[in-house]
This record gives structure tokens, sequence and C-alpha cells, in this order.
């Protein structure tokens, strides 16, 4: 995250302005190093004055013990950085109520990255020379057929892979918000997926990844898809559609293009941002607040986001960003939504992921996985805190 | 105070600080309900979490995996170790040679080496998938590996065996060249030779090496961790969850150190019956052959 944020140059700039201050940066490895962070922020100390987390929500469950700063709180919505200055609803990814618990830095949401060169190579281009948007999820699985390469009865490229590894619930949250327009019960607050309209995508998942047009390879490796669409070796991509930028070196500007999934054009999809903490057992706050402020919000956001497809969050940023695909995501972060905020989010994410792929291999049927995962979700604590 | 005591104090305090203190603290901890993000202090609960542990679909899912991966990896290790053994005890050409080859695995590091793996597994630009499809034709036969249950777990297995087998393989020589040469001598001037001198006379004498490899071999099976969590991440589904993993997602993932505590001690009391088991075992054999 260090790289892909520029925070090098962040840091450079902030020493710079600010002689005798100086900035630390270090990495670590992934969110379970959180649990380190907490235990000692729990007991009054803390090693860091900002922690940035990959996926805002997870900050969330530090409010529980004020282990986290309410942004809201002090004076960081104020001058470049007013909440006005934000774009669309940005912030609600990470507030909580009255609580903004995290500054998101670096808009993504789920939708379909493609690959022009392969459209064109398989003749479904548009007169325009753009790649049409898929109407309902049996014309995304024709476009993948049509796009999937078989050798000797084998496919050797699939049409299309679907991140349906670790993330495989936010890729779910993603198309049941797309296709349903909501990812709630009646009740508001329950998750569901038991929708027909999500039913019948199950099915078509299972059928194309039986056929191998939608590629399983993300079970085991997450970062598969994004590793071959980057190569230049896949049509399509259901994951984040920052990957458009990042294949850009290879695939070129001209070839990436983001198709909206059906219904995310008009119901969004599932949209995230990293998040920036402060821990409230930090001793530097105020500094650590102008750090955010001065550096981490500053146009630093724009090359960011030309180069790895993480957005800039405001506006003015945003306004600068060069890239062919810049309006259609933004048309599509502006209407997706946060995924909700429970405390057993982390649960519902493992167990949902195991459930989808006994699913997709073939172990359990479309009943028992929907049933299965309702129970599971109606069974989890739903409180934020 | 006694000289004597100054000498031990660095051993004890070792002992205590990073081996007492934490066994004492987390079988406490197993005892309560403890979410250190959101709870305040440990609520004692009794052994409500040992309970809910042996009713958890994950937690017995997980254990089933982990005896399948332990049982599969302790006949596959210790035969094959002990069969190499006395392979290279024989006087061969080239004998340093393939004593290195085989130590070579242990010196990889065990995350780099599952890497490799998942690398030459890979469907689309693996090693197997390319030797398979496009150097024997058999594309057919070419598929998503590690997304197929059973193929991922005959895979953690693999590596595990390979990373290990060099070691043991080493515990299984020195055993072997324990055995006095008057022994194999007077076996051979009676008539006992080739299979029959393994049979009778060398095998025989490895009881004390097969307790030291045999309970290094369960230890391993049963605190596999690495393999699934760089191959695999558990899946595809549950179908490579084993026990250390839902112990890591529990406590580093969840934050239920008081659950995470009670499943790992539960292994652990597995782990030492079957230890115990095993040094058992081959001391009844001993004293009936005494």
């Amino acid at each position: 995250m260090i790289d892909k944020f520029n925070m090098s140059a962040m840091v450079d700039t902030f020493e710079a302005d600010n002689p005798g201050k100086t900035v630390t940066l270090v990495e670590y490895a992934d969110n379970q190093a959180l649990s380190n962070f907490a235990l000692q922020w729990s007991q009054g100390e803390s090693s860091q004055d900002i922690v940035v987390t990959d996926g805002a929500s997870v900050g969330v469950q530090f409010l529980a013990r004020d282990l986290i700063v309410d942004f809201n709180t002090t004076d960081f919505f104020s001058g470049s950085t007013a909440k006005d200055r934000f774009i669309g609803e940005t912030l609600a990814f990470t507030s909580l109520g009255d609580v903004q618990f995290s500054i998101p830095i670096g808009l993504e949401t789920y939708n379909i990255n493609a690959n022009k060169t392969f459209f064109a190579e398989a003749g479904l281009l548009n007169a325009d020379g753009t790649i049409p948007n898929p109407t309902d999820w049996n014309d995304v699985y024709d476009m993948a057929a049509a796009l999937t390469v078989r050798e000797g009865g084998a496919v050797t490229r699939p049409g299309m892979t679907i991140q349906w590894g670790p993330n495989a619930v936010s890729t779910m949250i993603a198309v049941q918000q797309a296709v349903s327009g909501t990812l709630y019960k009646s009740d508001g607050e329950t998750l569901t997926f038991d929708t027909p309209e999500m039913r019948e995508v199950f099915e078509i998942w299972k059928k194309g990844a039986d056929e191998g047009v939608f590629s399983i390879d993300t079970f085991a490796n997450k970062d598969a898809g994004r590793s071959n669409f980057n190569a230049g070796n896949l049509p399509m991509l259901l994951q984040s559609v920052s990957h458009v930028a990042e294949a850009t070196p290879t695939i070129g500007l001209e070839n990436g293009a983001v198709v909206a999934m059906p219904g995310s054009l008009e119901n969004g999809s599932y949209g995230f941002t990293a998040g920036i903490l402060v821990p409230t057992a930090s001793t530097n706050q105020a500094l650590a607040l102008q750090f955010i402020k001065d550096a981490m919000m500053s146009d630093l956001q724009v090359g960011v986001g030309d180069q790895w497809g993480k957005l800039p969050v405001l506006t003015e940023h945003f306004d600068a960003l060069d890239a062919p695909w810049r309006d259609t995501v933004y048309d599509l972060v502006k209407i997706s939504v946060a995924a909700p905020m429970y405390r057993d989010l982390a649960r519902i994410q493992v167990d949902g992921k195991q459930m989808l792929q006994e699913y997709l291999t073939g172990a359990m049927d479309l009943n028992t996985f929907v049933d299965g995962l309702e129970a599971m979700i109606d069974g989890a604590d739903k409180n934020p805190l | 105070m006694p000289t004597g005591f100054f000498f031990i104090l660095p051993a004890f305090l070792f002992i205590f600080v990073f081996m007492l203190y934490p066994i004492v603290s987390s079988g406490y901890m197993s005892l309560t309900e403890y979410n250190f993000v959101y709870d305040e202090a440990p609520t004692f609960i009794g052994i409500d979490n040992y309970v809910a542990a042996f009713q958890d679909d994950k937690f017995v899912t997980a254990l089933t995996n982990t005896f399948v991966f332990g049982i599969s990896f302790f006949v596959i290790v210790m035969l094959s170790s002990l069969c190499i053994a006395l392979l290279l005890f024989q006087k061969l050409r080239f004998n340093s040679f393939y004593r290195s080859a085989i130590f070579v695995p242990i010196v990889v590091p065990l995350s780099l080496a599952a890497l490799i793996f998942l690398w030459i597994l890979q469907p689309n630009y693996g090693l197997l998938s390319h030797v398979v499809g496009d150097v024997l034709g058999w594309h057919a036969l070419n598929q998503p590996w590690l997304a197929n249950g059973t193929i991922a777990m005959i895979a953690i297995v693999i590596l595990a065996s390979w990373a290990s087998i060099g070691f043991v393989t080493i515990l299984f020589l020195a055993g072997l060249q324990g055995i006095s040469t008057e022994t194999l001598e007077a076996a051979e001037m009676d008539g006992a030779a080739g299979f029959k001198k393994v049979l009778h006379i060398i095998l025989p004498s490895l009881r004390e090496t097969y307790v030291l490899t045999g309970t290094w071999t369960i230890i391993h099976a049963l605190k596999v961790f690495v393999e699934p969590m760089v191959m695999t991440d558990g899946g595809p589904g549950t179908s490579t969850l084993v026990l250390y993993q839902q112990v890591y997602l529990t406590a580093f993932t969840y934050f239920d150190m008081g659950y995470a505590s009670a499943m790992a001690y539960i292994l652990g009391a597995i782990i030492l019956v079957l230890v115990v088991v095993n040094f058992a075992v081959s001391r009844i054999k001993a004293d009936k052959d005494v």
C-alpha cells in the first residue's frame, strides 16, 4: 500500500514543509496485524500515530472501546478538507451514525474490468468500438463463453474470472446490489442473498464454473484473475475496476475498459476505500491530522488514481484525473454501497466464501447453499459495536 | 543463595517467560469469553468453549481434515524416510551427494516452497499444466488443480512430505549408524543377509529412532498450517481447512481469544496423547523383545 498510495512522496513533501518533523513509514503484512495494534491501543499505548487499513470498514470495530479518533470531534473537516469537498457519499463509507471513524483514501468499486483486444477478436464490439454493456447475467455468460478458448476439449483461456477467493462475499454484495437494488431484507438491516435475481446469478455462475467459462483459480490464489488480466491474458475480470488502470502498461490505455455489470448503472455496486485511522492512544494526534490533511489529501492522489485506479476522494483531485475510464467509474462509484458494518462481518466473509466455493464445486446444491448462507447471516452478530 | 541458582536462572527465566507463562495464561484464557477488541476483560465461563468446540461444524471439519492430512503425512514420511535411509546406508557411489540432495528441501523456507508449488499448480501458466497439456498433449486432463478438494489435499501432503522426508531420513540414518558393526557382521555369519537382515536385525534395532522420528512426525503432522494457508487458504470450501488455520482465524480475524485458546488446547492434548501412545508402543515392543 505504501507504493500504491505513493506514501514516500507524501512523507518527503510533509517533512520538507515541516522542518524538524519526521514521519516513519512502516508496512504491515495484512489486516491480522491490526489485532496486535488493537491489543496495544486497549492498554492505552500506541506505536502508531496513523494507521491505513485496506478496506475502511475493518476500522469500525475499534470504536467499541474508543480505540480510534472520531474525526467529527476534530477540526479536520475544514478548509481544503471540508466535507463538501469530498466526492458524492464517499465519507459515508467510513462513518457510523454521527461518527467519522476513518478518512477514506482511494475510492474503488467492484465491476467488470475488460480487455477490448479480445472483444475485437471475437467480433463483440459495438460499431463505435465500445464494449456493449450486458443487460443481464445470461448476457455476461454468453459474452464470456464467446471469449473462452478451448484446446483439445479443455479450456486454455477462460472468458472471465470472478473474484471467488477471500473477497467472494464482496463480489456477492456487489452483484446483489446491482441486480436487486438492495443488500437487505425488508427490515433494512439484515444482509440477504436470497432473492430471485441473485439465485439466478448463482445458477449462471455454477454453469459457467462447470464449463470453465468462468475460471475458479481465485479459489486458491486470490490474485490469479488480477495477474492474468494485468498480463493481458484474460478478457474479463469481475473485481475492483482499479485493475483497468493497473493493467494499462501491459494491455494499453486504449484497450482497458470498465464494463458495467447488469443493473450496476442503475443500482450501483459494492464500493469501498482504504481508510485512515488515528488511535486515541496516539500522543501526536494534532500532527497526525496535519499529515493526513496536508500530505495524504494532497494532489498526489491524482497520480495514484491514474496509475493504480484508486480514485481521489476530493473532487478537485478527481477532476484532474486524465483517464478514459474516469467518468464511467465515477458514475458507478457515486451510487455504490458499502458493506454492512456488522460485528461479525469477518465471519460472514470467511464462511460465505467457503459456502460459495462448496456450491460452485458441487459439494452442495443451490437451495442448501442459499439456505445455509441465510442461516449463517441470521445467526451472526449484526450490531456494529 | 547457592551459586548454582545463578547458573540455572537464565534457563529458568527463558522457560518461565516463553513456555510456562504462555501455557498457563492461554489455559486460563480458554476458560473465558474474551474478544479483546470489544471486551474490557475476560469473563470466566468454565468449560463452555470446549463444549462449544465439539458442537461447532467448522471445528469438527478442521479436526477431520487435520487427521486426514496427519495420517497421510505420517505414513508417507515414516515409510519413505526409512526406505531412503536404508538405501543410503548401503555403500553406494555418490553417497554423499545423495545424502546432501535428500537434505536440501530442509533449507528451503516452507512458505517459499508453498509459493513454488502454487506456481507449479497454476491452471493457466503452471508447470504441471504445461507438461500435461503442451508436452504430453493431454489437454483434457488439465484443470484448476487446487480447485479440486481431493487434489488440493494431496498437493498439501506432497509438499509437506517433500519438505520433511530429508530431515527424518537423516534421523533414521543416524539410528542405522548407531547399530554396532559386530551385530551386523554376526548376523551375516549366521546367514542373515539382504531382506532378512533388514527385517530381523536392522529394523528392530531402530526402536529408539522410531520414538524420535515418530514423535517429530506426529507433531509436524498435526500442527500443519503454512502449506494450506499459502496454497489453498483452506479451500476449496473447507476441504483443506486445518485446525491451526481455524485457531488463527478465530484469534486474529474474529479476535475471539477464549475460543481460539480452547481449540488450541484440544489440539495440544491430542498431540500429547498420540506422542505418549507412540512412546508406549515402542516401549512395549522393546520389553517384549528383551
